[in-house]
């Protein structure tokens, strides 16, 4: 059978919440052997978020804790203690990659700091994760998804103008930092292919939402205009983007390129003088064509506009709740969404590939229990005794 | 660490020896190539004359479209970094010819047509595969290569309507509402980069390449872990909440003095929400018993934002963070794009690179959204004008003549102007002032040169910024 990309890779982990999980996991669906650390009894603070199987929390209960750890093992053990510190030496001295979104200099302190690790293993990946970076004067703030959103620049270019910004939903920056951590290793386990040397590589959480905000710093830096969040409509034409109410929900209306195409489409080919058809007029115009195109496409069903507008080569979109994504044609047709079964939660759906390699497969999987895969490290890999366990995890080590 | 300090020299890149040939378009493909350059691959870029890539159009210098326009346009520029440019006309039997011939110098080639473009080409990866055997194709579509959407149009700034970001994004009770980038774009064209280093690794060890099949929408999917969760666990969606948090409170967006800014404030639990009341001086509203509750504060945020936001008022945004973050509180200011760009500690962090170009002048552009210690992302070259790059490229890579050169020059196969009328007005925003009428931006402020330095040009020019050292 095919293997994942990444088959033989050995990746020490040492995340938790979103970000360093995110990574890690798709590290793991891509074929890495995937080693976490969790804390004895509690485990990786994301088993106690939200969601839950029927809303009643459980450490193995959360639905986001599955979707972070799918193919992944899972050990417990005491960072703080003398073996806890041990064992990741072993482990690390043995691992391609280790990654971690500790708060910057915690492993330090632990004795862990990356250069002991790279002493111990010249030729170790390290990820680090943090909300601003190793270093800079921010290093040391708190913050969650909502800050980082917020500092990067994404909830101020987001909503009405005239109410305050608004944050993206669900958890942008965090996911965005699992991505680029990805990227990242990926990129350093390649050069040490060749090189035979690891290195480091460090992801800001915030930076990673200040570079991916397309125009919005181009606008002061090209022409000294600061951009301000515009509804759902992109700065450069109108429309483009706008997110308007259908007959049975909401759709999502293409640029303007195909202005003429619209006005035959919404039954109003006159509005496609040339006047009309210029950029500028249109957007400093844009209420007169706002009423119109809200007349129009009140008197459609999303389905059909986005069929129609298809037949047409115009992209309208329609906005989907997740049972619609989970069941549309597309979807089901490649199966993007995949299930697995959990022994708490029974079948879980979820989504499959985010990108297909034909020749190195992603894999399903599920999240391991707390602590599932302990004998396996310690006593098989290890070469710990069944009652050394037992000690181990009376001491609280493990 | 036993590694010695590279110093100033230009250090090693992940990708050097590697080639890229890339024929796309706007945002995600750019990205996708880009990034790949920024690691140190040759990245050829690929364009028509004849159709040319629109976001040479978007944001001039000065707001103005002079001279040569079509090359000066920010959004191309901040997306076409470290590419060396050539046009093609693939419409055109020899430019067809000339395609295949640089095919076969390259390791990986980047495209975003829709499915059916390259098939009628006569250039499906099958066929390419017989120039360049081991080639790793990556094609980036909004809905992926198979299916019954394959074929559909599709541009970034809507999936997130499909993807269920707009879903979930809005303010309570509201409509939906699209992020204010087109947010898919910068998360497919990262996989891509993604998707080909693991190619690459596969290469390495086979000598087999493959086609990569990317969808957009699968892509942007793969962000919303919790949405789809909570559907399958509990049979439902997560619906709009505004700035508040499914499990935090308080957790918002308040004001702060002077014209439209902003601090963000979440509390996770009841420390943060202890020391957010020490921070604002203890005031009696916080102190009273009930909000002592967390369910109590999740129940009653509508008076715990009044209370919070009468005390936000009295701040600046960054004062406010200062404040806050020293009592260990999350909070943060919703940074517009002039604050990022003077922003003390992404400029501690060199995040922005102000680099030089003949077409644009010195401007800063956002750096690279990961450091490496070793061998870091680094910018080499401005983003290529309209053909720039024709005759070294085939001139020096695939050694043509002097004479097939100018004979290509003569059809148009290739060229270093627009091959269609472009009217430069066409592509005027709205003035300064009249943008400030629409709401479009909070502020115009004449003085930007000066602000930002660009005319202490290029010594200011940065590359090879150093992040995560060791």
């Amino acid at each position: 059978m095919a293997q994942g990309p990444l088959a033989g890779v050995k990746v020490l982990d040492l995340t938790w919440h979103l970000a360093g999980p995110f990574c890690s996991k798709l590290l793991a669906d891509y074929g890495a052997e995937v080693i976490k650390v969790e804390r004895p009894g509690t485990g990786d603070p994301a088993r106690s978020l939200s969601p839950f199987l029927g809303d009643e929390p459980g450490l193995e209960r959360s639905g986001l804790f599955f979707y972070l750890n799918t193919n992944k093992k899972s050990i417990t053990l005491n960072l703080r203690s003398e073996f806890g510190r041990q064992t990741i030496r072993r482990l690390a001295q043995e691992a391609d990659v280790l990654v971690e979104s500790f708060s910057p200099g915690t492993l330090r302190r632990l004795g862990l700091g990356p250069r002991t690790l790279a002493k111990l293993n010249p030729a170790l990946v390290i990820t680090s994760i943090s909300n601003f970076g190793q270093t800079g004067p921010y290093r040391d703030y708190q913050a969650t998804d909502a800050t980082l959103t917020a500092m990067g620049g994404l909830s101020y270019v987001t909503g009405d103008p005239q109410r305050e910004p608004l944050r993206p939903g669900g958890s942008q920056a965090n996911y965005h930092a699992g991505l680029n951590a990805f990227l990242a290793t990926l990129a350093a386990l390649y050069e040490k292919d060749v090189s035979g040397e690891g290195q480091q590589a460090d992801i800001s959480m915030m930076e990673c939402i200040a570079g991916i905000l397309e125009y919005t710093t181009s606008m002061y830096s090209f022409g000294g205009t600061v951009r301000k969040r515009w509804y759902s409509r992109h700065h450069m034409a109108y429309p483009h983007g706008d997110i308007m109410p259908c007959k049975d929900g909401y759709v999502a209306v293409p640029v303007s390129r195909d202005w003429q195409q619209l006005c035959a489409f919404l039954g109003h080919p006159e509005l496609a003088d040339e006047r009309m058809t210029a950029l500028t007029y249109r957007m400093e115009h844009w209420q007169e064509f706002e009423g119109i195109m809200a007349q129009m496409l009140g008197e459609k069903t999303k389905h059909e506009i986005f069929e129609i507008g298809q037949a047409l080569h115009m992209s309208f979109t329609m906005v989907m709740d997740a049972e619609e994504i989970v069941n549309d044609p597309q979807n089901t047709d490649r199966g993007a969404f995949v299930t697995e079964k959990h022994p708490e939660l029974g079948p879980v759906t979820y989504p499959g590939a985010p990108v297909r390699l034909p020749l190195t497969p992603w894999r399903t999987g599920r999240a391991p229990l707390l602590g599932e895969h302990n004998h396996e490290v310690y006593c098989d890999r290890l070469g710990y005794k069944a009652a050394d366990l037992v000690r181990l995890r009376q001491q609280g080590a493990i | 660490m036993a590694r010695k300090p590279t110093g100033r020299a230009r250090a090693k890149g992940v990708l050097d020896g590697i080639r890229v040939l890339d024929n796309t378009v706007a945002w995600a493909g750019p990205l996708c190539s880009k990034t790949l350059g920024e690691l140190g691959a040759e990245v050829i870029r690929v364009e028509a004359c004849q159709r040319m890539d629109s976001t040479r159009l978007l944001f001039f210098p000065e707001r103005t479209p002079t001279g040569q326009f079509f090359n000066a346009g920010a959004y191309y520029h901040k997306m076409n970094r470290n590419k060396l440019g050539v046009t093609l006309n693939m419409g055109d039997p020899e430019g067809l010819q000339v395609f295949k011939e640089l095919l076969r110098t390259v390791d990986v080639f980047v495209e975003n047509h829709t499915p059916r473009v390259m098939p009628n080409f006569g250039l499906p990866y099958e066929e390419l595969c017989k120039i360049r055997p081991d080639l790793i194709m990556i094609s980036l579509t909004g809905y992926g290569q198979t299916g019954p959407y394959a074929n559909f149009k599709s541009v970034g700034t809507l999936q997130d309507a499909n993807g269920g970001l707009a879903y979930q994004t809005g303010y309570e009770g509201g409509p939906p509402t699209r992020i204010g980038i087109s947010g898919g774009d910068p998360i497919y064209g990262l996989y891509g980069a993604a998707a080909v280093l693991m190619a690459l690794i596969h290469r390495r060890r086979t000598g087999q390449g493959q086609h990569i099949d990317l969808s957009e929408r699968e892509a942007y999917m793969s962000f919303m872990g919790e949405f789809f969760l909570d559907h399958s666990l509990n049979n439902r969606s997560r619906t709009r909440m505004g700035n508040r948090h499914p499990s935090m409170a308080p957790h918002g967006c308040y004001p702060c003095k002077g014209n439209d800014k902003w601090i963000n404030i979440a509390c996770r639990d009841d420390r943060d929400w202890a020391a957010l009341v020490a921070a604002m001086g203890n005031p009696a509203w916080a102190r009273a018993e009930r909000f002592a509750d967390s369910l109590y504060r999740y129940q009653q945020q509508d008076e715990l934002d009044e209370g919070i936001s009468r005390w936000t008022k009295r701040y600046t945004h960054y004062g406010c963070m200062e404040r806050l973050q020293r009592f260990g509180v999350p909070a943060g200011p919703a940074l517009n794009g002039k604050e990022l760009l003077l922003d003390p500690h992404l400029a501690a962090r060199r995040f922005f690179s102000y680099d030089w170009s003949q077409y644009t002048g010195t401007r800063p552009f956002p750096g690279a959204t990961y450091g490496l210690s070793r061998t870091p992302p680094r910018t080499i070259r401005p983003a290529p004008g309209l053909g720039e790059h024709n005759r070294e490229v085939l001139g020096g890579l695939l050694g043509f003549s002097q004479e097939r050169l100018r004979a290509l020059e003569a059809k148009q196969v290739i060229g270093d102007q627009p091959a269609i009328e472009l009217v430069a007005g066409q592509y005027s925003p709205p003035t300064p002032e009249k943008m400030l009428e629409l709401d479009m931006i909070v502020e115009y402020d004449p003085d930007y040169r000066k602000v930002l330095g660009l005319d202490a040009a290029p010594a200011r020019r940065r590359t090879g910024r150093k992040r995560g050292g060791r």
